[in-house]
């Protein structure tokens, strides 16, 4: 499906799916896009996807401020994925999964056998080998490849530090880091453009060792003007002498040597810019004459500045991305919860009902049913609140000395009312000389509580379903298994799969999709896990397996299990 | 000399939730109607061409009753059975009028307990 995702402006982070065959994008609130931009016109653009190819056609309805494509203004354009859209501030990404071409009809592999393709290996270097390039000078080096190897190594460096982070501050405290490895500067500065105003914002500096740290770093607006009008980096060796800045400027008033300034040029414009300069006092101007920034540093701080945007961009639609899975995935979890806890509180609704009329008539039957069905309610809310704290905290268990057997056999009772109800059989095979073992029994009550729900679900239609829990205990294996069997509708590979996804569950309303996921957490947390055996319309088999750990104390105690 | 009984006032549950059939059935058997259960739509439809119920109500909780198709069939069961059709949820098909009753999400047994008694009167003018 085709889509527009935010990547720049108030919306950042959003994603318009365009599934219609026809939308409207502006700031209304009619429109289907909305873009809260006060520089997108009320009525914008629409997107309309064509019948006969199912391309999708922008076209600006007369804006104020027009429509861009990859930078340029559009009255009507045929999108195509990958491309940059642009209403106001607001830049998008158009992304299109139908009409691409399709790579592996262009790449034929040919045969096992090298000699198929008409090629041979000449020569072969190992990563290590090849990453030797950024090692130190080799004799007989050329100037040429002693120059492109320095700036490669620089680059190659920038590229690895500036990768994996999230922090847009960190990175760039990085980058400046590297320049000050690499240039004989005193003083740095990063500012980047504030996308709301766009006022270029400093967002790190840095001073080299010994110079003053206390001392504001004065950066002239002249040169930073000229930089970002002209998208040009500037060197200057000596402020007074250059002709492109006004000699009443404040430069010279700042007493300014030498300095470079260098646009962050990004793929969609500049992002903000470099400035490194050396400072010399006014009075000591005169007596220290030697440049310490050349031609050939201006030019790697052009490139170094280049990289660096692109990593200022790729970290901020990264976080922006990241911001909106974040945001979907709390907006499902919300919506899902809200669902359950709607529906238990219809439960609790209609039980207070029927008490209240059941009070009326003085029919008490009326009055039991009703209160059946808010204590039914209640637990269940309470069940779902133990299960989201479950899930939601990474705990430790509260390892016990405890018999498992009369953990699952807390269990077993506590569902026979449940599974009678139903008209389901619920028997329970305790291994007999299942010793003391540490665990934590809450939690396992929880787990296997959960596992022994689904079974009495799973075969309460059946005119005679069956749930059968045991335990086994295997001493050479140090395992202990607690085994629920029930012959009810089974289960579908494909379902298995999912079985323990976060809010899957095959019980539609009834289920909540948490109960699997933190039976699963809870064995885990044990060090066990959950297999499960199951084939459609055969019944199902939950084994859960946990270490058996026999505590300390048991030990050499001739400990014997509970008759 | 004939004896005059009223008649039967049958009315089709179409919910998911026990609970919700569980209140309506102890509520309404008390005034006097006659309830017919079903948890999932394809029953309900079945359920109102045989036994010809007169309201259904459908939970669009219910699986598959939140879906437009599934909706304009149970309005079509209830237009060829005569039945008045109170959707209790958001209703998404076409040509809802006075034959139908829609009551929001989250609602109030009280009210539609009287939204039900109301179809009394259209049940007793077509048995008269």
């Amino acid at each position: 499906m085709a889509s527009l995702f935010v990547i720049q402006g108030r919306d950042q982070g959003k994603r318009f799916d365009l599934s219609d065959a026809l939308l409207s994008v502006g700031r209304e609130a009619t429109n289907a896009i909305q873009l809260h931009d006060t520089e997108v016109s009320r009525r914008h653009a629409e997107l309309r996807r064509e019948n006969d190819t199912g391309q999708v056609l922008l076209t600006d309805l007369g804006s104020s401020n027009g429509s861009f494509v990859n930078s340029e203004p559009v009255q009507r354009r045929i999108l195509k994925s990958g491309d940059r859209v642009q209403f106001g501030r607001t830049l998008m990404l158009f992304t299109d999964d139908q009409g691409g071409s399709n790579v592996m009809d262009a790449v034929d592999i040919v045969g096992q056998h090298l000699r198929e393709s008409g090629s041979r290996i000449v020569k072969s270097i190992s990563q290590l080998e090849g990453s030797q390039i950024f090692g130190g000078q080799t004799s007989g080096e050329s100037p040429w490849l002693a120059r492109a190897r320095s700036n490669l190594q620089v680059m190659y460096r920038t590229a690895l530090a500036v990768s994996h982070t999230l922090d847009i501050e960190q990175l760039l405290d990085r980058i400046l880091e590297l320049i000050f490895e690499w240039v004989e500067a005193d003083r740095g500065c990063i500012m980047v453009v504030d996308r709301e105003t766009d006022e270029l914002t400093p967002l790190v500096r840095r001073n080299r060792k010994g110079v003053n740290d206390e001392e504001r770093m004065l950066i002239s607006r002249t040169i930073l003007d000229y930089v970002m009008q002209n998208k040009e980096g500037v060197l200057t060796s000596d402020a007074r002498d250059d002709q492109r800045f006004d000699p009443s400027g404040s430069i010279v008033k700042m007493g300014v040597r030498e300095a470079i300034c260098v646009p962050m040029q990004g793929r969609y414009g500049i992002v903000g810019v470099i400035y490194i300069d050396t400072f010399t006092p006014p009075g000591r101007m005169l007596a220290h004459h030697t440049n310490r920034f050349s031609e050939e540093h201006l030019k790697l701080m052009i490139a170094i500045g280049h990289q660096a945007a692109l990593a200022v961009e790729d970290t901020s639609y990264y976080s922006a991305m990241v911001q909106a899975e974040r945001l979907a995935a709390m907006g499902q979890t919300i919506a899902t919860l809200s669902h359950h806890v709607k529906n238990i509180l219809q439960g609790i609704r209609g039980g207070s009902y029927l008490i209240e009329e059941g009070l009326k008539i003085s029919d008490f039957n009326v009055v039991r049913k009703g209160w059946g069905i808010v204590d039914k309610n209640q637990e269940k809310i309470s069940n779902l609140v133990m299960d989201m704290l479950t899930f939601s905290k990474e705990r430790q268990p509260d390892m016990t000395p405890a018999l498992l057997n009369d953990t699952v056999a807390d269990v077993v009772e506590l569902m026979q009312t449940r599974a009678r109800d139903v008209g389901v059989t619920l028997t329970y095979e305790p291994q007999v000389d299942l010793p003391e073992l540490l665990l934590d029994p809450d939690a396992l009550h929880r787990a296997i509580l959960n596992v022994v729900t689904n079974a009495i679900d799973a075969c309460e239609k059946l005119p005679s379903g069956q749930v059968a829990v045991s335990t086994v205990y295997q001493p050479e294996e140090s395992l202990v298994q607690i085994i629920v069997a029930d012959n009810g509708e089974g289960i579908s590979p494909e379902d298995i799969k999912r079985i323990f996804n976060v809010f899957e569950s095959r019980k539609g309303a009834r289920g909540t999709g948490l109960g699997l996921p933190v039976s699963q957490k809870i064995l885990r947390e044990h060090g066990g896990e959950i297999t499960i055996e199951s084939a459609p319309g055969e019944g199902s088999r939950f084994i859960l397996s946990i270490p058996a750990t026999i505590p300390e104390q048991s030990l050499g105690t001739g400990f014997l299990p509970p008759e | 000399m004939p004896t005059y009984s009223p008649p039967t006032r049958s009315v089709l549950i179409v919910d998911g939730s026990s609970d919700s059939r569980e209140v309506l059935r102890a509520v309404l058997e008390l005034r006097g109607w006659n309830i017919i259960e079903a948890d999932g739509t394809v029953a309900g439809l079945e359920m109102a061409d045989a036994l010809h119920p007169d309201v259904i109500l459908l939970d669009t909780d219910t699986q598959a009753a939140d879906d437009a198709a599934v909706q304009a069939s149970f309005d079509d069961a209830s237009r060829r059975n005569n039945a008045s059709l109170v959707v209790i949820g958001q209703a998404r098909f076409n040509g809802v009028d006075s034959h139908h009753r829609i009551v929001a999400k989250p609602y109030h047994y009280g009210p539609l307990i009287r939204t039900i008694d109301e179809l009394s009167a259209r049940v007793l003018a077509k048995a008269s």
